[in-house]
């Protein structure tokens, strides 16, 4: 617990036998191998290279050692789970200890809910809900309490969140729920705008929605709504009323409110806040499946950046069809099981990339692009393509295996780790809950989750693995300097370019 | 309190701790920015020297825990730059007892390793008037050898491929995932290295955080290298990803160059993509035997354990390390640069347009730094300072749609402080950098405006709380704070910069906002790249090095 004031340690000397014995051994040690007279290498106690000797030590070795029951339980979400009169729902974690509140609104709002004509809609319109714009922008207001509004935007979902003081959780709340509530659609903004390209920079590395070869090959295997707009797209002013009405209702936001705030009077604000908003209309998205990729005449694609870079990126993947809930937890452990052998193969063996993985679609029903991502220099990308598609056909094999330690590893991560992370205290476990209820209508499947982790065995990983993933649908999209790449040969894992017959994509 | 003298404190030193944060009488009438809301730190030193910081925070059963290494790319030699973070790396793959089926069988591999390695460093010495860079510049991953490094080269692949048919990939990280360690970033290798400091960080579940002392005494003491030659190219693709940016590789680093002349505050960690082909394994075991050493380390734990539980696992595992030889102490200065030497940096690579005017600032520990960091909140942002000069008749940001940012780098030596205008058009950057350079002027006037003064107070109030709030950055603030100045330090400047007035803000911006004390440099997307043929050794013909 923090508290004011100071205390101080108090030592209990301790300096029991065995550990004498331990010490006295180790100087004993220490004396033999000659340590000190200028023979280090030369001892039994020093490894090759070293100047001083191995600690010798009866440390149990982490497979040896049990620990008690994970102690951790999240907030209850029936206890934070609140709806205004106006069907706006919330989840309000109080936390007296805390001098901080996180507020988050999730709602339907993606590209999935555009609509003919509405290409590029759900973007235009998170960006006016977030732009520092006039006076009574919530930008401009949470910016004034120290603090930025922040935007994350999915295929069929937005999140806006802040985290401001705990004296100021009135202001940030009311900030976060008017500018839903009255969104300032700017005309002359709307009209301005046009759609980007999609990404952030030809070569920014592997992370984030803008990384241009996963939105290059989203644009080759299903256009818009998997892919963003293409660049020069205009949305027009009734597009963007017209989501806006679908999406933003006190019925489809949901927020989540955690940290040092009293649950009764975060309460009484919300009905005040949202009294009278009138709901939504039919947000229902346009897509539910991107199961059936378009026949393609290649496999591999390229992007010609000739600048000064040495490094390509990579994006291979295949579209995937909604998983159900029952598949979810198999095909989660599934994939991070081959992510550690895929980094593996083709970063600890290999040296050919400094991260290389394979992520699922975030979508609500997880249907969208599966793909791996990765770059590396110019000699590295053949290679990485050629041993990425080898591992990931090595684990859809039904002759390969996984192993009791790779599984127990991973479940490990899945449930005590990533779970834990979401739920760590009252601002993160109202910011999952409120997400997890705009996903979901409730948070079930969430608490549910380390039990149906856990519960997956290596048959149901594999068959899931199967099911979802395969390496003789997956195409590549490479962008970079495709001279230096072309003309490249790795040393050691000299797979040529041209071995993989790449296609380049008009641009 | 401690007694070195009685025969029972062998063990462990301690010392309590304490940080007296300023309950002075006047904080009860405190306006709400200036509020600072401690937390109470103790501290253990055992006899070897090992240091453990400690915040008990039980609300919920996790501990955030991180060991930091006073070593850093400041401790780097010439030709090396870059081994720091590249033995970061090198020490994550395992112990003689974790990531190994046989260490017996792997250490006569390693024998063979270090003698042929030795072959390569003796015939690289030998050829060396032949392979060194004579051209003004080098190409970038040509590596020149000859056919007997070659050789070499590929024997030590050879061994290492008999090394990895004992070796168990990423056992450490499996073993903290298994386990539920969150780690700040996804990489398998949990940490960081910077200018002044390494540090492995990982959070576990309460009843699993004796791993993490079991892991983490095993990495520093008896880590063995495997994989060394994959590592080399691993680590290069992350200083590559780098590099390939200009903002964070070669525009970042030539702004560098001209901040100052010798001080290795400047270098960048990561390194060079030549001194990657010059790593050798018996220098970089040199630096992790003289700087992981008990004395050189703190450990910071910040969660639900008491110091009484933290005590029993660090004398068991870290007290078992004996105390090493002290680490080379050098002391890097700079030397003050005579008046009249401002310096103008054009950069004539296409990137986004900007102008970025950097002043030095004292370390973090000097009391003139707080402030600085009240400045860069009172300046950063679309709302800020910068963003808001006048401009034909409105605010220049959103005029011209320009992007200003500010921020105050924290190091322990002498630092910056960088005043960013992104601009959408390279035309609108004269207005920009004007714009930077009265927003200072303004400052050193003392001219802050005192609804800029309240909303970076406020700001800075967050960011304390943040901190306070959260498990891993506090850890993480406290390792830093230790290896850059002391712990101590950390909530005295946290509240400082919280409470700087206008008047301090006046007196520091009339100090160190001076010409001679200032580089300016300018980007711009429409530019005229160099000419192709670049002034480079000969390109693309040397992986002589490589097999």
């Amino acid at each position: 617990m923090m508290s004011t004031g100071a205390r101080r340690s108090r030592v209990t000397p301790a300096w029991p036998p065995r550990l004498l014995r331990v010490l006295v051994v180790s100087a004993l040690a220490f004396a033999v191998c000659g340590c000190g007279r200028g023979e280090e290498n030369e001892s039994a106690g020093v490894l090759p290279g070293h100047s001083r000797p191995v600690v010798e030590h009866d440390w149990p070795h982490p497979r040896d050692v049990t620990f008690p029951d994970n102690e951790f339980v999240p907030p209850d979400p029936a206890a934070a789970a609140f709806t205004t009169d106006s069907g706006l729902r919330a989840h309000v974690v109080p936390e007296a200890s805390e001098a901080l509140v996180r507020i988050t609104a999730a709602l339907p709002l993606g590209r999935l809910h555009e609509r003919g004509g509405e290409e590029g809609a759900s973007g235009l319109l998170a960006s006016l809900l977030t732009r520092q714009g006039g006076t009574a922008s919530a930008a401009r207001r949470i910016s004034a309490l120290g603090s930025e509004l922040e935007l994350r935007q999915e295929l069929d979902l937005t999140v806006l969140s802040a985290e401001v003081l705990a004296e100021d959780w009135l202001e940030g709340l009311s900030a976060v729920v008017e500018t839903l509530r009255r969104p300032a659609l700017d005309e002359d903004v709307i009209r301005g705008h046009r759609a980007g390209p999609g990404y952030a920079s030809p070569t920014s590395g592997v992370a984030g929605p803008g990384f241009r070869p996963k939105v290059e090959l989203e644009r080759l295997l299903g256009g818009h709504p998997l892919a963003p707009p293409d660049a020069g797209t205009r949305v027009s002013v009734s597009a963007v009323r017209a989501l806006a009405e679908r999406s933003l209702g006190p019925e489809t936001v949901v927020v989540g409110i955690g940290g040092g705030v009293e649950r009764a009077t975060v309460e009484d604000a919300l009905q005040q806040l949202t009294d009278g908003w009138r709901q939504a209309g039919d947000v229902g998205t346009v897509a539910d499946s991107f199961g059936e990729p378009p026949e393609l005449s290649a496999s591999v694609y390229t992007v010609d950046v000739p600048n000064w870079t040495t490094t390509g990126w990579i994006a291979i993947g295949h579209t995937m069809p909604p998983v159900p809930p029952a598949d979810r937890p198999a095909l989660e452990v599934a994939a991070e099981i081959f992510n550690v052998r895929l980094n593996i193969a083709v970063r600890e063996i290999r040296g050919l990339a400094n991260k290389t993985v394979l992520e699922l679609p975030e979508s609500t029903d997880h249907g969208g692009l599966a793909h791996l991502r990765t770059g590396g220099r110019a000699e590295s990308i053949g290679p990485l393509i050629h041993y990425s598609l080898e591992e990931l056909a090595r684990f859809v094999d039904p002759e390969d295996t996984i192993t009791a330690k790779e599984l127990a590893d991973v479940q490990g991560g899945l449930a005590l780790s990533k779970w834990q992370a979401a739920l760590d205290g009252s601002r993160r476990a109202s910011a999952a809950y409120a997400v997890e209820t705009a996903r979901r209508g409730n948070t079930e499947q969430l608490l549910q989750w380390p039990q149906e982790v856990l519960a997956v065995d290596a048959e149901e990983a594999k068959a899931a693995a199967r099911k979802y993933l395969d390496p003789d649908k997956m195409v590549a999209v490479i962008v970079g300097p495709m001279d230096r790449i072309q003309q490249a040969r790795h040393p050691r894992w000299p797979v040529a370019l041209d071995d993989l017959e790449p296609m380049r994509l008009a641009r | 309190m401690v007694d070195r003298r009685s025969p029972y404190t062998t063990w462990a030193a301690v010392v309590a701790v304490a940080v007296l944060m300023a309950t002075s009488p006047g904080n009860a009438q405190e306006a709400p920015s200036e509020a600072f809301s401690p937390v109470e730190v103790q501290e253990l030193v055992l006899d070897n020297g090992f240091r453990v910081l400690l915040v008990e925070d039980p609300r919920v059963p996790r501990v955030a825990a991180s060991i930091w290494f006073r070593v850093g790319a400041m401790q780097e030699h010439y030709g090396e730059h870059g081994s720091t973070h590249f033995l970061e790396h090198a020490i994550a793959q395992g112990t003689t007892t974790i990531g190994t089926v046989d260490f017996e069988a792997e250490r006569a591999i390693l024998e063979e390793i270090r003698a042929t390695e030795d072959e390569l460093v003796a015939e690289r010495n030998a050829v060396r008037n032949s392979l060194r860079q004579r051209e003004v510049f080098f190409e970038e991953l040509a590596w020149p050898g000859n056919e007997r490094l070659r050789e070499l080269r590929e024997r030590l692949y050879e061994l290492e491929d008999r090394q990895a048919e004992y070796r168990i990939h990423w056992a450490e990280y499996n073993w903290y995932r298994r386990h539920g360690g969150i780690m700040r970033h996804t990489d398998p290798v949990p940490a960081t290295t910077g200018n002044e400091y390494m540090d492995f960080d990982i959070d576990l579940p309460r009843e699993r955080v004796e791993l993490f002392f079991r892991i983490e005494a095993d990495r520093m003491s008896n880590a063995v290298l495997r994989g060394w030659e994959a590592q080399r190219f691993t680590v290069l693709e992350q200083i590559l990803n780098r590099f390939n940016r200009p903002e964070t590789g070669r525009f970042s680093e030539a702004l560098n160059g001209a901040t100052a002349i010798v001080h290795p505050v400047y270098l960048t960690p990561g390194g060079h993509l030549r001194d990657f082909a010059y790593y050798d394994r018996a220098s970089m075991l040199r630096m992790y035997d003289d700087y992981f050493v008990p004395n050189n380390a703190t450990l910071a734990l910040v969660g639900d354990i008491t110091m009484d539980e933290a005590r029993r696992l660090a004398e068991r595992y870290f007290g078992r390390i004996p105390r090493g030889p002290e680490p080379p102490a050098r002391m890097d200065v700079e030397p003050e640069p005579p008046p009249g030497g401002a310096i103008r940096l054009e950069w004539h690579e296409p990137m986004d347009s900007r102008v970025v005017v950097r002043y030095r600032i004292p370390g973090l520990g000097h009391q003139d730094r707080p402030a600085f960091d009240t400045i860069a909140a009172a300046l950063d942002g679309p709302r800020g300072m910068l963003a808001s000069r006048e401009h034909g008749g409105g605010r220049i940001g959103t005029a011209l749609g320009v992007r200003f940012s500010a921020n105050a780098r924290a190091t322990g030596s002498q630092s910056t402080i960088d005043l960013v205008g992104r601009a959408s058009r390279d035309e609108d950057l004269p207005a920009v950098e004007a714009a930077i350079l009265e927003a200072v002027e303004s400052l050193r006037d003392g001219g802050i405006e005192a609804s800029a003064l309240s909303r970076a107070r406020k700001a800075l109030r967050l960011d304390w709380e943040r901190i306070r709030s959260e498990r891993a950055r506090l850890s993480e603030e406290l390792g830093r704070f230790q290896v850059r100045n002391g712990w101590h330090v950390m909530q005295p400047f946290m509240q400082a910069r919280q409470r700087a007035s206008a008047e301090e803000v006046r007196r520091v911006a009339r100090r160190y906002f001076v010409p001679w004390n200032r580089v300016i440099a300018v980007a711009r997307r429409d530019i005229d790249p160099p000419a192709g043929d670049h002034l480079v050794s000969d390109p693309g013909s040397g992986d002589g090095g490589r097999p």
